[in-house]
């Protein structure tokens, strides 16, 4: 029974860590009157925490020390709004039964995780060791040693915070965050596209998450916080373009992508440029913040390679193979291939199929949404573009390779079309009247 | 109020209610609250991991524990696993060769694939195992020490 106590506290302290800076009752000195729900304020700091916990790693402050700092300011905090918390919740039954329901399906997910405590063979080929080495606190200086050291630290990083500061220590209470993170930005975007309609959001988010979830992924790898990510970037889309203080929230989080994997240095670019592009400001402004972003890549080179004391990819960018993709003979079964692990890793990953109908869908019949998502478009086709580089590229190219990594770089970028789907789903569920947009 | 108007009136809480009924078994979560009751950390984690198959967790951290290897950390070589040694926390342990784990070795009668006439590559070491004694086994899981 103390374990289960242990997972239910583990839940309310990851509640309570990210309550804080931004709330439902503060959130208009940034966002004005935009309207941001409480999971989205979650969403926010997280990837705030996010960040810091970033710049945290690189000094090897002890985590006992930040964890409880954080937790003392917390607390300090919310004492402030323990009143409106109370009224907020007594006073609007929706938003009752909205936290019961992400409760039931926090716990029901996490209760999962900790019944099967399997890590999968990424997970103990390389990411454990990363996370142990912080956990032990050795020190960042000494991922250099480790197996895969090219890959980056954030994900297990995090994981060992979260490890090292729960009630029971229990590797799988670290990986419990990403988790978390995974159900509050799910929540946060369908908040956003259902307001009022409680009840088609919760049978929408139960959808979504039995499509979505898979607790293979979650035994170690760190797939689930690129997802999470893209998917608050993509919930945050239409927002971004409107200021510049609101693209920086862009800039910052989605330069996590590349503090997770390897490929999130790419997803970084493809994922933030073309928001950047078709921003509502001046050309000046554009390049500045170009010019900050395409910074940031430069910055983690600098810091892996001289602080950490190593930075690369796991296979050369340039490399010998290359020049065999101008042979006809190789390149098209190679493409064949590609194409067939895609439609493969789509089926198995099945947001992407609803995700498929869905555009189809607003290609067809909606001439508005179809110009109002061109960026999504193309995002999607850098997407798929990449998808076909990597593997194009790799000089370990084997019908294995594509078999056991593709589904999962698939599945990384499927959250970020959520929105057609949800536009979509608004259009069969609500009727006009009731729509908000 | 008869209950067809008790429903009527109160359709939107039944429909919530039974939502989240239909949720918790679902997500199985009272299957999932004995489960975690019932068997603890160690034992899920030798169901994950196996005892003497899979990354034979259970074979490995029981011997270590029966043999007082606390400092040291000894060899272990894998077949078909990346290995748990990420999991038991190596940062801050010596590895030495004098300890050796053989986990998951499928012993034949033929002469040549006899366990004790062959050497293994472990982390870039050579271990020929006629300098080893065999103090335990369960299985395919072996564990040498070497004879000094």
């Amino acid at each position: 029974m103390i374990e289960n106590l242990s997972i239910l506290l583990q839940l309310f302290i990851f509640i309570l860590f990210f309550s804080f800076p931004l709330n439902i009752f503060n959130k208009q000195k940034i966002f004005k009157n935009y309207s941001l729900s409480i999971s989205d304020c979650y969403c926010l700091n997280i990837i705030f925490h996010l960040n810091l916990l970033l710049v945290v790693s690189f000094f090897d402050i002890n985590q006992f020390f930040y964890f409880y700092t954080i937790i003392f300011i917390t607390l300090f905090f919310n004492i402030f709004y323990l009143k409106k918390y109370l009224n907020f919740y007594l006073e609007d039954k929706e938003q009752l039964i909205n936290f019961i329901f992400f409760f039931i399906i926090a716990m029901g997910l996490f209760l999962n995780i900790a019944s099967e405590v399997k890590l999968e063979w990424d997970a103990l080929a390389h990411w454990i060791w990363k996370t142990t080495n912080f956990y032990e606190d050795i020190g960042i200086r000494n991922i250099k040693n480790l197996p895969f050291a090219e890959y980056p630290h954030l994900g297990p990083y995090v994981w060992s915070f979260f490890w090292k500061n729960s009630i029971i220590p229990y590797e799988y209470f670290g990986r419990l965050f990403y988790l978390f993170f995974y159900i509050v930005s799910i929540f946060s975007i369908f908040n956003y596209f259902f307001k009022k309609q409680y009840l088609t959001k919760c049978f929408l988010v139960t959808f979504c998450i039995f499509l979505t979830f898979d607790a293979f992924i979650f035994s170690g790898y760190q797939e689930y916080l690129l997802f999470a990510i893209l998917v608050i970037v993509s919930r945050f889309s239409f927002l971004f373009i409107r200021e510049v203080k609101y693209i920086f929230i862009l800039i910052f989080s989605s330069h996590l992508l590349m503090w997770i994997k390897d490929e999130g240095l790419f997803q970084y670019i493809i994922f933030t440029i073309p928001f950047i592009l078709i921003a509502k400001f001046n050309n000046t402004k554009k390049l500045i913040i170009l010019l900050i972003t395409l910074s940031l890549p430069l910055i983690q080179f600098l810091i892996q390679k001289y602080f950490m004391g190593y930075y690369g990819f796991q296979a050369d960018i340039i490399n010998n193979t290359l020049i065999d993709l101008f042979n006809y003979k190789i390149l098209f079964p190679k493409l064949f291939l590609i194409t067939k692990y895609i439609i493969i890793s789509m089926i198995k990953y099945k947001l992407w199929l609803i995700n498929i109908v869905a555009i189809f869908a607003i290609f067809i019949y909606s001439q508005k949404y179809r110009s109002i998502f061109c960026v999504y478009w193309i995002i999607l086709f850098l997407n798929i573009s990449f998808l076909y580089a990597v593997y194009l590229h790799t000089p370990y190219f084997s019908e294995f390779l594509l078999k056991v990594t593709l589904d999962r770089l698939v599945f990384q970028t499927s959250g970020f079309y959520l929105p057609i789907f949800l536009i979509l789903a608004r259009k069969l569920f609500i009727s006009s009247k009731n729509r908000a947009f | 109020m008869n209950f067809s108007k008790l429903i009527k009136y109160h359709k939107k809480n039944f429909i919530i209610v039974f939502f989240m009924i239909v949720l918790l078994q679902l997500f199985q979560i009272p299957y999932n609250i004995n489960l975690i009751n019932k068997r603890s950390y160690e034992v899920r984690m030798l169901y994950s991991h196996g005892k003497c198959d899979k990354d034979s967790y259970g074979f490995i951290t029981n011997t270590l524990k029966e043999f007082n290897i606390v400092n040291e950390f000894p060899f272990i070589y894998f077949k078909n696993s990346p290995g748990i040694y990420g999991l038991l926390m190596p940062h801050k342990k010596k590895y030495n060769s004098k300890y050796v784990f053989i986990v998951n070795y499928a012993e034949t009668e033929n002469n040549n694939e006899k366990i004790h006439n062959k050497i293994f590559n472990i982390n870039e070491t050579n271990i020929d195992l006629k300098r080893y004694s065999l103090k335990k086994r369960n299985g395919n899981c072996y564990f040498w020490v070497r004879n000094d």
